[in-house]
């Protein structure tokens, strides 16, 4: 038999011209086209046997009559004048064409169904194209309910179809991921690439993790615990360190909508198909995220629905210490210093893949391991009246509890020599060099300053060379310091000396976060900045002397005073105060003293008779009691106290000329407080707030206050219960699982001292006996002289 | 002191980052080359490089002019081949020039820009050319501009600020419109109004996303000289 004469693409485009189809109407008709190809493809795939090219070239053809009535009618007359009868055939049913029987398909139910799906040039869906079709003419009811049910008479079809084809039909025509990043907001944060990032090919290495920032990418890319760890695994030939972001909200709809999973920066793979999926736990109110983004990546979001082929779920970072809100979802929580346990715990999972083994298996074979901490390995047994009664263990072989991971000599830790260089802008953007790790003041509210305990420092030798390594292999012109207390290093003048020398040599600026304001540090401000005196910042924390020493921030009037008057005659005009209110014992003449501080700076401005515009910044945020703290066992204010005493604060700084208010919103921080005590119960409190779609929490913009309202009304539990109940020093903590070093006597002890607002020195002055010495010698403690350390004793708890 | 210039293109996903982002990427770079640029006086020292002109986030470019000053005798291969070990995938340093005229730069100078306009749209489905014919033989090619202090739209004739378009067909069959438009502080049109008003007037409804631009090259006076070296 001959082969039949067709019509061909060269031919059809004749015709357009012929007949003066509409350019819209040919670039509807090339979509169309390629749509029916596309579907009657993957149904020959999958046992039809359709006519291709008829398919092709009908739907190409099937609108050249546009400009006349009926057209699919004169749209035939035509092909079938050229003696083209099966595309005449096709063209003149297209508009009135009833769909057959699943097992008898013809061509003409291919084009049809892809002008079914097209709009205009563009494939969009069933949905899209009806909704498109009764916008063309609202008013018209008839024809509106007439297309509605259309719609639902071709739905059924459509997913026989689907179900023939094996994928659905916004897979098989979503757009690739360059044209989804084009419809973005900034789709930079999406692509990786940068400079030093780390490439590795998937046959070269035995373990794959994706690195996780439940945030967006500008955050996350000025964490240097990501650029810390990154290094430090990348580091290992078998481990290989990808990164991934919580998606902007208009990527996040796109990637739903096109049935993307989430993928790594580095190879694009999808979160899926990695080993390992790791979060970084920052901040309680990035949870909700860590649940979006495992349900992004296509995974079941607990831990004991997931399969072997799946991802390992694991969590890091200072929120991990209690790890029980998130306890559900993750497969292990890795608690403590990370930069040698977490490529330990990688490279041990790489083995056991290797032999074969099960995930169960191996998280047995690892949770013995200082620091890493299987939530499936104990389950939580609970008074009568919802406290924590005991952690039963399920496995024997799981310790009674997780000392977190140590490293006791940090100086030959690593620490990177090249970060990541981000195209963007983020928030932080400069080299950083991390000069020692905890601190030794005690403030009392402050978990990082009880969590990272003891206080390691970096040599200067160390701290410098990392430096110059950064700059050099990054190109920044800016350094900066990161620990919990610049100024506390030991060797602070000396340090601070070498690298200006060397900033100033390399034309790089330095950068000195959280300097305490004496002397030496406006010396060294004063070189630094000389031409950005922008603005001073402060935390003196509380507004009374009484409150400060209830918290032990060793910080008086004098001493805010005498540095204000140092920073205006060096010519700064703006002064940041940052405090914090719903202490312990708080009082509203705590709250007055705020005011008292912010109105004592204008004076001194006032009496340096220097002129010009002056201001001070007042920010408040609302205490949230941390686990690990000696403020754990205090309840919090209710949201309506904390809005009450910000409204006694904005009446009282109103009077004040000068003076710029901001406090935290009040509904956050009680969702804080409870995910920061919350036991394993408080996965159902996340579960619902995920259902609920609240994301982005720690966004002002994005915070849902009403949302979050219906979420915590419904939920079993009255959430005051974590958030303003009082504990007893004897309670089960959700967190005593966890032993973060510090010993639950000293956190009493400095608690009871608290009430009395007594004081603790700096155990750089004397031990103070918090109880990190049973794990290691401390490195600082007594420097100063005072107490040797070593000097705690008793029994623990 | 000397004005130098580089001769760049920004492929791939390079063209997802802003022209900020660019001028960071080759501040960083030039550090990381050790290639001298000579730093601006005052409060806030900043290397004297700017871009001959900005070039939008999402466009690719093939001969992007970026220029700066030095006090060194610059080597051309051992600056370009320093800078591109260390540029991303998608930055690649054609070439150093450098402009004799020390008082003109390229930004001032820069009169014209040749850019490629992609569709996907079978170049042989219509006849591109008459179309194109006919769009430029109209007498007026208003659009809405929106003006940079006000933000208020104003409408404008375009028609003075092409000098050249064409359709062509690409190597893939499909339709690219090759576009030299004025570019520059004098007179500038954005491929923007270009391709908005084009597609009116066709009668297109493409949405932004489907259609790629690129860049192609920048165009001088006769009397500005780079000599490339």
């Amino acid at each position: 038999m001959p082969e039949k004469k067709r019509l061909t693409e060269k031919e059809c485009y004749e015709l357009f011209r012929e007949y003066d189809t509409p350019p819209r109407a040919v670039a509807h008709c090339i979509e169309v086209s390629r749509v029916a190809y596309g579907v009657a493809q993957k149904l020959n795939e999958n046992g039809y046997d359709f006519d291709l090219e008829l398919v092709r070239i009908s739907g190409l053809i099937h609108d050249v009559a546009r400009r006349f009535e009926d057209h699919e009618k004169k749209g035939a007359e035509i092909l079938e004048g050229l003696g083209y009868h099966d595309e005449a055939v096709i063209v003149g049913a297209h508009m009135k064409h009833v769909f057959n029987d699943i097992d008898h398909l013809t061509e003409t139910d291919m084009v049809c169904l892809g002008d079914r799906v097209v709009k205009e040039h563009r494939y969009v869906g069933l949905d899209e194209r009806v909704d498109y079709l009764i916008h063309k003419r609202e008013d018209d009811e008839d024809r509106k309910n007439h297309l509605i049910e259309w719609r639902e008479r071709i739905r059924p079809f459509l997913a026989l179809i689907e179900e023939r084809m094996g994928t659905t039909m916004d897979k098989l025509f979503r757009p690739d991921l360059e044209e989804i990043l084009k419809q973005v907001e900034k789709p930079a944060r999406y692509i990786g690439g940068e400079i030093n990032e780390v490439v590795k090919d998937p046959e070269d290495v035995d373990v794959r993790m994706a690195f996780a920032f439940p945030d967006l990418y500008e955050i996350g890319m000025s964490y240097t615990g990501l650029q810390i760890l990154y290094y430090a695994l990348n580091s290992r030939k078998n481990i290989a360190c990808e990164r991934v972001f919580a998606p902007g909200l208009d990527m996040e709809e796109l990637l739903r909508r096109f049935g993307y999973d989430l993928f790594t920066l580095e190879t694009k793979t999808s979160v899926k198909e990695m080993d390992v999926l790791g979060f970084t736990l920052q901040y309680e109110m990035s949870f909700t995220n860590v649940l979006n983004m495992i349900e992004l990546s296509g995974l079941k979001l607990k831990a004991s629905e997931r399969s072997e082929q799946d991802p390992l779920v694991i969590a890091g970072g200072p929120c991990a210490f209690n790890p029980e809100p998130l306890a559900d979802f993750l497969d292990a929580v890795l608690i403590g210093d990370g930069e040698e346990l977490l490529p330990e715990f990688l490279e041990r999972y790489g083995e056991a893949k290797k032999a074969g083994k099960t995930k169960r298996e191996f998280l047995e074979s690892v949770c013995s391991m200082d620091g890493v901490y299987v939530p499936s390995f104990y389950e939580p047994e609970y008074t009568d009246d919802g406290r924590v009664k005991a952690y039963r263990k399920t496995f024997e072989g799981a310790p009674d509890r997780v000392k977190k991971a140590l490293i006791p000599d940090i100086e030959g830790a690593s620490f990177p020599d090249r970060v990541i260089v981000p195209f963007i802008e983020t928030v932080h953007d400069r080299a950083v060099v991390e000069t020692f790790r905890g601190c030794t003041r005690g403030c009392r509210f402050c978990q990082a300053g009880m969590i990272y305990r003891p206080v390691r420092e970096r040599s200067v030798d160390t701290i410098v060379g990392a430096s110059e390594n950064q700059l050099r292999n990054t190109g920044y012109d800016e350094v900066s310091l990161l620990s919990l207390s610049t100024s506390d290093y030991s060797d602070f003048e000396g340090m601070a000396g070498r690298l200006l020398d060397d900033c100033r040599e390399k034309n790089v600026s330095l950068s000195l976060p959280s300097l305490r304001l004496d002397s030496f540090s406006f010396k060294v401000l004063d070189e630094i900045q000389k031409y950005k005196r922008s603005g001073l910042t402060f935390a003196p924390e509380a507004g009374t002397q009484r409150m400060r020493d209830v918290i032990n921030k060793g910080i008086t009037e004098e001493d805010i005073y005498g540095a204000v008057k140092e920073a205006i005659e060096l010519g700064w005009r703006h002064v940041k105060l940052y405090f914090m209110i719903g202490l312990p014992g708080e009082t509203d003449e705590d709250l007055d003293g705020i005011a008292g501080i912010a109105s004592g700076i204008r004076d001194i401005f006032r009496k340096s008779g220097k002129k010009g515009r002056f201001d001070v910044t007042v920010s408040v945020s609302n205490f949230v009691p941390k686990p690990f703290t000696p403020f754990q066992w205090a309840p919090q204010n209710s949201a309506e106290e904390f809005s009450r005493k910000h409204d006694h604060l904005a009446e009282k700084l109103r009077h004040i000329k000068g003076v710029r208010f901001t406090h935290h919103d009040s509904l956050v921080s009680e969702c804080e407080a409870v995910l920061a005590r919350g036991d394993r119960r408080c996965s159902e409190l996340l579960l619902a707030a995920h259902e609920a779609g609240l994301k982005f929490d720690s966004w002002s913009d994005l915070f849902d206050e009403d949302k979050w309202r219906e979420v915590l009304a419904a939920w079993d539990i009255d959430y005051r219960f974590y958030s303003e109940r009082s504990r007893g020093y004897d309670e089960v903590m959700p967190w005593d699982v966890v032993d973060a070093g510090v010993t639950k006597r000293y956190l009493v002890n400095e608690c009871e001292k608290a009430k009395q607002a007594l004081t603790t020195h700096d155990c750089r002055r004397g031990c103070t006996g918090c109880g990190i010495m049973k794990r290691m010698r401390c490195p600082l403690g007594g420097i100063y002289g005072g107490a040797a350390p070593g000097a705690e004793e008793g029994p623990d708890e | 002191m000397s004005n130098y210039v580089l001769l760049f293109s920004k492929t791939g996903d390079m063209k997802f980052t802003s022209h900020l982002d660019l001028l960071r990427l080759f501040k960083r770079a030039a550090r990381r080359a050790g290639v001298d640029i000579s730093y601006s006086e005052g409060f806030n020292p900043h290397p004297r490089m700017s871009f001959a002109q900005p070039l939008s986030l999402g466009y690719e470019a093939l001969g992007e002019i970026l220029e700066f000053v030095s006090d060194a005798d610059l080597d051309a291969d051992k600056v370009v081949k320093s800078l591109n070990d260390t540029m991303p995938h998608g930055i690649e340093i054609k070439a150093l020039g450098i402009v004799p005229d020390s008082k003109k730069t390229a930004a001032a100078m820069v009169e014209a820009a040749v850019y490629r306009i992609f569709y996907k749209m079978p170049f042989d489905a219509l006849d591109f050319n008459s179309i194109v014919d006919k769009y430029l033989g109209q007498d007026k090619i208003i659009c809405l501009k929106k003006q940079k202090k006000s933000k208020s739209l104003k409408e404008v004739d375009i028609r003075p600020m092409i000098r050249d378009m064409k359709a062509v067909r690409g190597s893939d069959g499909m339709l690219q419109i090759e576009l030299t438009a004025d570019c520059g502080s004098r007179s500038n049109l954005s491929p923007e109004l270009v391709i908005s008003s084009f597609d009116d007037f066709v009668e297109f409804n493409f949405d932004r996303f489907e259609i790629d631009v690129t860049r192609e090259k920048l165009i001088f006076p006769v009397d500005f000289r780079i000599e490339w070296m």
